[in-house]
């Protein structure tokens, strides 16, 4: 459903992830973040793993943050969350915190946080069963410190690390995160995209409204790291899903859902054309990608029909 | 620059700017009042009256609305009080009778301790928060919608429960209701809200074809801020 223009202004506007920071210009993910934050309380603590977001935010001796906020490592974020939720439940009953209190618990982390370094706590977390949300925003490499390659990464992105030249750039195709967490068997897995701002917010309310561990994974369009112009990161955002490259599903309690279901579908070519690490593909690799493609938004809709 | 300005609160000292609701300072500080009709887009209402607090007046305590309170310096509230509990426990009853399958109705009514009415229920849905009527006024500028009735059997509807002519199908009021009341359905290129009697026809991209958005609102928003005739006739991704 498309809202456009004048719902979009009865949307909160107390900013809890407030100005003056120094995300880069154009930044999708920093756009992705204060939209999770238009959906969330203030009773919420958040949880960050290191990152774009902890870097440009919490510069010493300033902060961004406009909610509680702890700082973790990259590995040990869903450790951290999950010792927060449990001290949280212990104090309760302790009689510690007010009993009609109910504060949730938002676990932030960059692909390289989620998908490579922290897996491991990512997944004893979900499988403990603690009552927490972890969003993951998807920008597909390491780009706070350069634009190294991350699990994430798609196939023929060219990166620091995997440099286009005697290779196609990454060889490997991107790691599926959202499966990893559905394979948990927990209640709410969902993928949003900010240019999709109403579809993100209902899910991120969805996710915390849960009982149980909730995964969203968000698609962070970065124009620093892709080498795209920084006004058309929302429309880069926009042509992953309409390619079907990023679909926009969700999956509650055992069942797929199509949130955004693309009749046509635009060519793959559309979305890699005019990101600069794209730039070396020729026309056959653009075809495997696209065949790749493909299978994949098959396979999910086949899915999701069930 | 406004003036800085201490009230207190449950003891508490807080430092606000001077001329903001007491509830919005109250959510600021992470100070819990339950409500309902509240929105920051647009204009204090006061009609829930869950988010009543008391005041201190000349030695007594005056029982108000936060919402549409602007504070002063030096005034002093109560935040809970059995008094306070009381009076929002028959309020959370009546509005359960009212609307006893509204999602959000039942939560906040458990949250503060009702779990029962006493009263004959009915099954409303909407809670006469008023948010879809001033948001179709204050955030769209149409007004197309509004109040019929008086006592009981006020209710939201488009004027003389017809097919509200000045809507243009945005979706503001589906959006901003906290009940999902108002329900919005696309479908065949037809925009239709049934609560208004309402079915806009939607716009098609003409070089790549899906909707955009129905053509009233396109309309209205080109004549607002006078874009070219043929500015909506493609959609986002094919416009330059």
């Amino acid at each position: 459903m498309d809202l456009s223009v004048y719902a979009s202004r009865c949307v909160e506007t107390p900013e809890k992830f407030s100005q003056g920071h120094r995300g880069c210009v154009g930044c999708g993910e920093v756009l992705a973040l204060r939209q999770v934050f238009k959906a969330v309380g203030r009773d919420t603590i958040v949880i960050n793993a290191t990152g774009c977001m902890e870097i440009i935010a919490s510069t010493f001796p300033t902060t961004t943050w406009e909610i509680p906020w702890i700082h973790t490592l990259f590995e040990n974020t869903a450790a951290v969350a999950s010792g927060i939720e449990t001290a949280y439940k212990v104090m309760k009953r302790k009689g510690i915190y007010p009993k009609d209190l109910s504060v949730k618990f938002l676990a932030l982390g960059g692909d390289g946080a989620t998908a490579d370094i922290g897996l491991q706590a990512l997944s004893g977390a979900m499988e403990r069963g603690h009552n927490f949300l972890y969003v993951c925003f998807d920008n597909e490499a390491y780009m706070n410190t350069g634009v190294q390659r991350s699990g994430a990464t798609p196939y023929g992105a060219s990166t620091t690390t995997s440099p286009a030249g005697k290779t196609i750039g990454q060889v490997t195709w991107k790691k599926n995160m959202p499966a990893i967490a559905i394979a948990h068997n927990i209640p709410y897995v969902a993928t949003a995209n900010p240019a999709y701002p109403f579809d993100l917010m209902e899910k991120v309310k969805k996710g915390q409204a849960v009982e149980g561990p909730a995964y969203i994974h968000i698609y962070s369009p970065c124009p620093t790291g892709w080498r795209c112009p920084p006004d058309l990161s929302i429309r880069y955002g926009r042509y992953a899903t309409e390619s079907c490259v990023f679909p926009l599903f969700e999956y509650e309690n055992g069942k797929y859902t199509l949130n955004k279901d693309i009749e046509k579908p635009i060519p793959v070519s559309t979305y890699l054309k005019g990101q600069g690490r794209f730039r070396h593909l020729a026309e056959q690799d653009v075809a495997y990608i696209q065949n790749h493609v493909n299978n994949d938004w098959a396979a999910l809709k086949k899915r999701c029909q069930e | 620059m406004t003036k800085e300005i201490t009230i207190t609160v449950d003891g508490r000292k807080v430092k606000a700017a001077e001329g903001l609701y007491l509830l919005d300072v109250l959510k600021r500080n992470n100070i819990y009042v339950p409500s309902l009709c509240h929105h920051d887009q647009v204009h204090p209402y006061g009609v829930c009256r869950i988010c009543i607090v008391e005041m201190e007046l000349n030695g007594r305590r005056k029982v108000m609305s936060s919402c549409n309170l602007k504070i002063a310096d030096g005034q002093v509230f109560h935040t809970t009080s059995e008094k306070l509990t009381k009076e929002r426990k028959i309020l959370m009853e009546l509005m359960l009778a009212r609307s006893s399958g509204a999602k959000e109705v039942i939560e906040l009514a458990q949250r503060l301790g009702v779990e029962e009415t006493r009263f004959p229920k009915e099954d409303d849905g909407c809670i006469m928060c008023g948010l879809c009527v001033k948001a179709c006024e204050q955030v769209v500028g149409v007004s197309a919608i509004g109040f019929e009735s008086r006592g009981p059997n006020r209710k939201v509807s488009a004027p003389f429960d017809v097919e509200a002519e000045r809507c243009i199908g945005c979706g503001s009021c589906v959006f901003i209701c906290p009940t999902n009341f108002i329900k919005m359905e696309d479908k065949n290129h037809v925009r239709k809200i049934p609560l208004w009697h309402v079915e806009l026809k939607m716009k098609q991209c003409k070089s790549c074809g899906p909707d955009i958005a129905p053509e009233k609102q396109l309309e209205y928003i080109r004549n607002k801020v006078k874009l070219p005739e043929n500015f909506f006739d493609t959609c986002l991704n094919c416009r330059p």
